[in-house]
């Protein structure tokens, strides 16, 4: 938490120079930051996935349900990858909830490598293709990544400012309360939330959310209650300005920005718990393109024919990749981002 | 790094002693199910419970096995029947001790049936299978006062009787009319003989006239023969945990002691677990639920995959619910036809089950789950039985009637507004989640306002929900008690049939043939009727038959003595004294 | 010194009545059908709702609600699991101390490797062995549980075949099932009731069994430690007291070791309740991967099923055990931390 605060008060007392943009990129951090090998595998990770997530539709084959709600026909399959069609933009843009569904290449419960079922990384237990999955999956994860994010940010910044501009007995409160929740662990409470709101992919959002708001609500007011004491706020103080007024044109601004760097880190671990609750069986609709239940399958197949143990590799080993690589991704650009905004570890 | 290292040879190590293998006085069977649901003979009516209690338990006459329709004497040695068929006289084994070392005399066979048709227990086998022979109706304890008015305790207790005293070795059965069947059927599991003296010392119903009614309809999973047993039985019950159930064999069999002298019966939930346990040699027999397992075990050494001509005696339908109970019912959505739920009648319109039954495919459940070895089942029974009608039609996929059919549902009214709703299946079952996904997915084809959801369930679960009348649509099965078409017609498509009691169904043409079919006697005749039945199953979809697969069974080379019978409750189906292990 | 233990141990029912209003307030989303379910005792009074939410009054207002669920919470009874078939409270008794081991055996190299390889790469900043550390820990890190476990389960059990799952293999099942078998059950873990009877072999099998689970469960928290170990070493090392015992000629393990080291255990101290915290998440995705029959195995199977009683009675309980657990952890860092004695 120290380092964070440490984020706040670089950012405030940053003397302004040149556009937003090249300040930032000629910043001493993003100088550091460059300069770190392991930031930019990081961050190569991260854009291959944003990449992925975006062109997604063009490097899968659409199920019959996805067409048929794009208002394709075998005949027309190709116009969800040609710009001039409506259909491409669609499925860019707005694809519909059945693009999601990942297309069976049958329903046998046996695996089939990618030779055997004519895709390109074989499909799971019951005909699931697992390209396609791990493909939109990326799209999931995004949203919910970035969903979960937004909600929860909004949330901590509300406790958190609400708690440091009253201060005293609500402050008191919404702090222990924040305790409270923070003392309980993530995953069961996220478990109790989804099981007892209903089983589906918005729940889950809910429930990641509920519990992610309490850091964000306490490094706010820890920002804020600093920015507070600085100058030109008790000088605007002094000016007669109104206390709400405050914490939205001069505290806010200057806290939010790292607040948002350090949540947006936190997709990874966002997504790595709707993962786990998907793997449990918690999340999406049992086919729907998510990587905790693409990986879920591999349960059945951990054992092979006799005499070739690894046969079903394919089932565990993509979708534990693809996991491990995001997470990867956003935890060396979380460190990198840690270490280079800490002024201590110069 | 040394430490690593160090690591990683202590790793090693511990691995190495993994290969040990079940000692051969041991038969380890790793069943997938979740456990008996009772242990309580007059209670259960599961195979996973049936597979212990038929081991344990005896009754008066068993299986020759393998077969499924000759019998031999086990507590009794010999019967004979009244010139009107209506009492049967057995003649009871001498010397039978139980468990706890008291001797089986008429009074523990007067009791243990008597204990039966007293709980009459809705969710046993009892009063299903016997309350019509024995007092002349089908009801069950589901409600005591309403079985009192019908069932008196003189009927009880004239049903069963000990002519030469409670100590004798003569007992007679009493039934209200002929039944080619009775001998079947008193050798299933639900007629076991309990050991009077012990259930009575123990709190159990203490088979007097004074506490009958106290028992009616009892929940008997609370009471103490629910984990404890005292029966005639080769093996004796040790332990019963959620993990295993251990017996042990019982030294003073009457028919000699079994050759194995420990059996474990592990509940292991996963198929890898019980796949590998059987490679290793720490299973000798495991559950293969799903034929496409099978991958993984040919060709394994050590393990013999009995296969071929195998027939199976079980049938698993789609059933539709007719009166779903749509309160505090998170599977029918919203509860009304709005397209976000289903109403508690949706299935009465015969357009959505035509519909339902256009959706499904047939042959893609023999190609991709039996990996061919399987055939279409025209009508809910095993095709080996007596009234099978193999020419009738089969409603399979064929997307373009389905929409005709939906379209025609509800006045129309159905294709506009869509549905959502749940169908369950019990977890690990692959054939019949399968099933309910191919008709998911090619119902949602058919109309994005269709959705349809899949949910599995634990076994134990899912019986509660199916049973409270909550499911709108699921896929069940059906084992044979008995080698008779009533045995599976009766209990899927009577109005009073086992299955009544999780579908409400009721046609009344279909309950007209089977009335007259259960009057009378001659063979052709049912058939004749039976047949009948079958085509109006085309016309009606009551319910939607799956296809059925030829049987397999996979256990160690290790066993010896190992046959199919496939009327054992046990989904080994043999029992474990007749094996031995080297 | 007790003072702070006071003050934390008055945070414990604060934590409690917290947990507990918010699970009955994320109770009145379900149906008083379902809410019902969290009063029943026994499997009859799971089939007739109606007369528990009659007698319970679940149609009330949720703070009169809340009064008698903590009424029927403090009379210990906790709802009719339907997943188990029995008292959620008699399913908490019997899978909570598989769980405990588990997570004992977890804490061990947590603690081992990650204050180990933590010191190692302070002390060696920069060189190989911290570059190494690094990657680990960011590689360790990133591995989740569930994609780690399922890949060991490959490795070891589907290739190589040397640990199964599950908590003990058949033939022991059998040598200790039953009174009669002379093996009693006095903790309900099973390695230290192997030890108590005298039974290695079982002990050998139980701890067989535990292998798997322990790597998985301890990979993402070691991963943490060691980076918290490392940087507050770090930043210890760097400061002037420990300058100034260094320049005073003390040997360098000494001022490593009696001065940096317990210092930065503190940090350490801290994170440990986050790693508490992340092994109660780790057991539920852990044991179910491995069979191993625990409460986060229960949990699980009870959340996929619905079962009202089961899920809200684990919260409960969870809630409790990482109060009293933290409660350790801050009087573990009272003993460390010599500014916190004078409080």
């Amino acid at each position: 938490m120290d380092s964070t605060t440490g984020v706040a008060l670089e950012a405030v007392t940053e003397k302004p120079r040149g556009s937003v943009l090249q300040r930032w990129w000629a910043s001493k951090t993003m100088q550091r930051f460059r300069r770190n090998p392991l930031a930019l595998t990081g961050a190569l990770i991260v854009l291959a996935f944003i990449v992925t997530a975006t062109i997604a539709p063009l490097i899968t084959s659409p199920g019959r349900n996805c067409l048929r709600d794009l208002g394709l026909s075998a005949g027309t399959v190709s116009y969800a990858k040609n710009p001039t069609k409506a259909a491409f933009w669609k499925v860019m843009f707005t694809p519909p909830e059945t693009c999601y569904a990942v297309p069976r290449v049958g329903f046998s419960p046996v695996p089939k490598s990618a030779a055997e079922s004519n895709t390109l990384l074989g499909t799971t237990s019951r005909g699931y293709d697992i390209f396609y999955g791990l493909v939109w999956g990326t799209r999931t994860a995004f949203r919910i990544g970035v969903i979960v994010v937004g909600v929860s940010l909004i949330m901590g910044l509300l406790v958190g400012s609400v708690a440091a501009y009253f201060g005293g007995w609500v402050d008191s409160l919404l702090m222990r309360f924040t305790d409270v929740v923070i003392a309980v662990p993530a995953l069961v409470l996220a478990l109790v939330i989804v099981t007892v709101l209903g089983i589906s992919i918005n729940n889950l959002m809910i429930a990641i959310a509920i519990v992610s708001w309490p850091n964000y609500a306490r490094v706010l007011r820890g920002d804020i209650l600093q920015v507070k004491e600085l100058e030109y706020v008790t000088s605007a103080r002094a000016l007669g300005r109104r206390a709400p007024g405050l914490i939205f044109k001069h505290i806010l601004p200057n806290s939010i920005g790292p607040l948002v760097i350090i949540a947006s880190l936190d997709i990874g671990s966002i997504v790595l718990t709707a993962a786990a609750l998907s793997f449990l069986g918690l999340g999406a609709p049992i086919g729907y393109a998510d990587w905790g239940q693409m990986i879920s399958f591999a349960r059945e197949w951990i054992l092979g024919p006799p005499g070739q143990p690894l046969a079903y590799w394919y089932v565990s080993f993509w979708p534990g990749l693809i996991i491990v690589l995001f997470v990867l991704g956003w935890n060396l650009l979380g460190d990198a981002f840690r270490d280079v905004l800490d002024p201590r570890s110069a | 790094m040394n430490k690593l290292l160090t690591l990683f040879t202590a790793l090693v190590i511990l691995g190495g002693l993994a290969l040990a293998q079940a000692p051969a006085d041991t038969f380890v069977y790793q069943s997938f199910s979740a456990g008996p649901v009772s242990l309580d003979p007059v209670r259960a009516y599961d195979s996973a419970s049936g597979g212990i209690l038929e081991n344990i338990y005896e009754t008066l006459y068993t299986f020759n096995d393998p077969a499924i329709d000759e019998f031999v004497p086990a507590l009794a040695t010999s019967y004979s029947v009244s010139e009107d068929g209506t009492t049967w006289t057995f003649q009871l084994r001498d010397g039978v001790q139980f468990h706890s070392g008291n001797t089986m005399s008429c009074k523990d066979v007067e009791y243990s049936l008597q204990y039966g048709l007293v709980v009459a227990h809705p969710e046993g086998a009892v009063s299903y299978l016997m309350g019509g022979q024995f007092l002349g109706t089908l009801a069950d304890g589901s409600d005591p006062e309403g079985y009192q008015a019908e069932v008196s305790w003189e009927m009880i207790d004239g049903a069963v009787e000990c002519p030469d005293g409670p100590d004798g070795l003569v007992v007679d059965l009493n039934i209200t009319a002929p039944d080619p069947a009775l001998l079947a059927i008193l050798a299933y599991t639900a007629f076991s003989v309990i050991d009077s003296q012990f259930a009575i010392e123990n709190g159990q119903w203490d088979g007097t006239e004074a506490t009958w009614t106290d028992w009616i309809g009892r929940n008997v999973t609370e009471e103490f023969l629910q984990r404890n047993a005292s029966g005639t039985g080769p093996y004796q019950l040790v332990e019963w945990t959620e993990e295993a159930l251990v017996a042990k064999r019982f030294d003073d069999y009457w028919g000699g002691a079994a050759p194995i002298e420990n059996v474990v019966v592990q509940y292991v939930n996963e198929q890898s677990t019980r796949t590998l346990a059987i490679q290793q040699g720490d299973a000798d027999a495991i559950d293969v639920p799903e034929r496409a397992s099978l991958v993984q075990l040919r060709g394994s050494p050590g393990v013999v995959i009995f296969e071929g001509d195998l027939p199976d005696t079980s049938i698993d339908n789609v059933f539709f619910n007719y009166a779903i109970d749509t309160s505090n019912n998170e599977d029918v959505g919203s509860g009304q036809l709005d397209g976000n739920g289903i109403p508690g009648d949706f299935f009465t319109d015969v357009n959505v089950r035509r519909g339902f039954a256009h959706l499904f495919d047939h042959q893609l459940i023999i190609d991709e789950i039996y990996e061919g070895n399987g055939y279409v089942v025209t009508m809910p029974m095993p095709a080996a039985f007596l009234g099978y009608n193999p020419d009738v039609p089969v409603r399979t996929l064929d997307l373009e009637a389905a929409e005709q059919y939906f379209r025609a549902a509800f006045g129309g009214e159905l294709w506009e507004k869509g549905f959502e709703f749940t169908a369950l299946h019990n977890a690990g079952n692959t054939r019949r989640q399968t099933a309910l996904e191919v008709i998911k997915s090619n119902l949602e084809f058919l109309n994005p306002k269709f959705r349809m959801n899949v949910r599995g369930l634990p076994w134990s679960d899912f019986l509660a929900r199916t049973g409270e009348r909550k499911t709108p649509m699921f896929a069940l099965g059906w084992g044979a008690d008995y080698a008779d078409p009533k045995n599976f017609i009766n209990t899927f498509l009577d109005n009073d049939g086992f299955y009544s009691g999780r579908t409400s169904v009721d046609f009344p043409e279909i309950q007209a043939l089977i009335d007259q079919a259960d009057s009378i006697v001659d063979p052709a005749e049912r058939a004749f009727l039976y047949k009948e039945i079958g085509i109006l199953v085309y016309d009606l979809v009551p319910i939607l038959p799956l296809p059925e697969q030829a049987n397999y069974l996979v256990v160690s080379d290790r066993l010896e003595g190992v046959y199919y019978n496939p009327i054992r409750s046990s989904d080994i189906n043999f029992l474990w004294k007749d094996i031995s292990k080297n | 010194m007790f003072v702070f233990i006071i003050r934390r141990l008055s945070f414990l029912p604060l934590v409690f009545f917290g947990v507990t209003i918010f699970i009955v307030l994320l109770m009145q989303v379900l149906s008083p059908y379902q809410r019902a379910a969290a009063f029943a005792q026994t499997e009859m009074q799971a089939r007739n709702l109606d007369a528990i939410i009659e007698q319970y009054g679940l149609d009330d207002p949720w703070y009169q609600q809340y009064g008698r669920w903590l009424n029927q919470v403090r009379q210990g009874n906790l709802g009719y699991s339907r997943t188990s078939s029995e008292p959620v409270l008699t399913t908490l008794r019997r899978r909570f101390p598989p769980t405990l081991e588990l997570a004992l055996f977890a804490i061990l190299p947590v603690i081992g490797v990650g204050i180990w390889l933590g010191t190692a790469a302070a002390l060696n900043r920069d060189k190989l062995i911290d570059q190494f550390t690094r990657v680990l820990s960011i590689l360790g890190w990133s591995l989740p549980t569930f994609v780690l476990g399922i890949w060991l389960l490959v490795i070891f059990y589907g290739a190589l075949g040397w640990f199964e799952p599950g908590r003990i293999n058949a033939q022991n099942i059998i040598s200790i099932a039953g009174e009669g078998s002379g093996f009693e059950r006095y903790t309900g873990l099973m390695t230290l009731d192997a030890l108590l009877n005298g039974r290695f072999d079982i002990f050998w099998d139980a701890l067989r069994h535990l292998v798997l689970p322990v790597i998985t469960l301890a990979v993402v928290s070691s991963a943490q430690i060691m980076r918290v170990m490392r940087s507050a070493l770090l930043e210890i090392l760097s400061q002037d007291y420990v300058r100034t015992a260094r320049a005073k000629g003390l040997q360098e393990s000494v001022v490593n070791h009696k001065h940096a080291r317990r210092n930065a255990l503190i940090p350490v101290i801290t994170l440990s309740g986050f790693v508490l915290i992340g092994l109660v998440n780790g057991v539920v995705i852990t044991e179910t991967i491995f069979n191993y029959p625990g409460l986060g195995q229960w949990a699980a199977q009870a959340a996929i099923n619905l079962d009202y009683a089961a899920i809200l009675g684990f919260a409960v309980f969870t809630a409790i055990l990482v109060v009293l657990a933290n409660l350790l952890v801050d009087v573990l860092y009272a003993v460390v931390d010599p500014r916190i004695r004078y409080d």
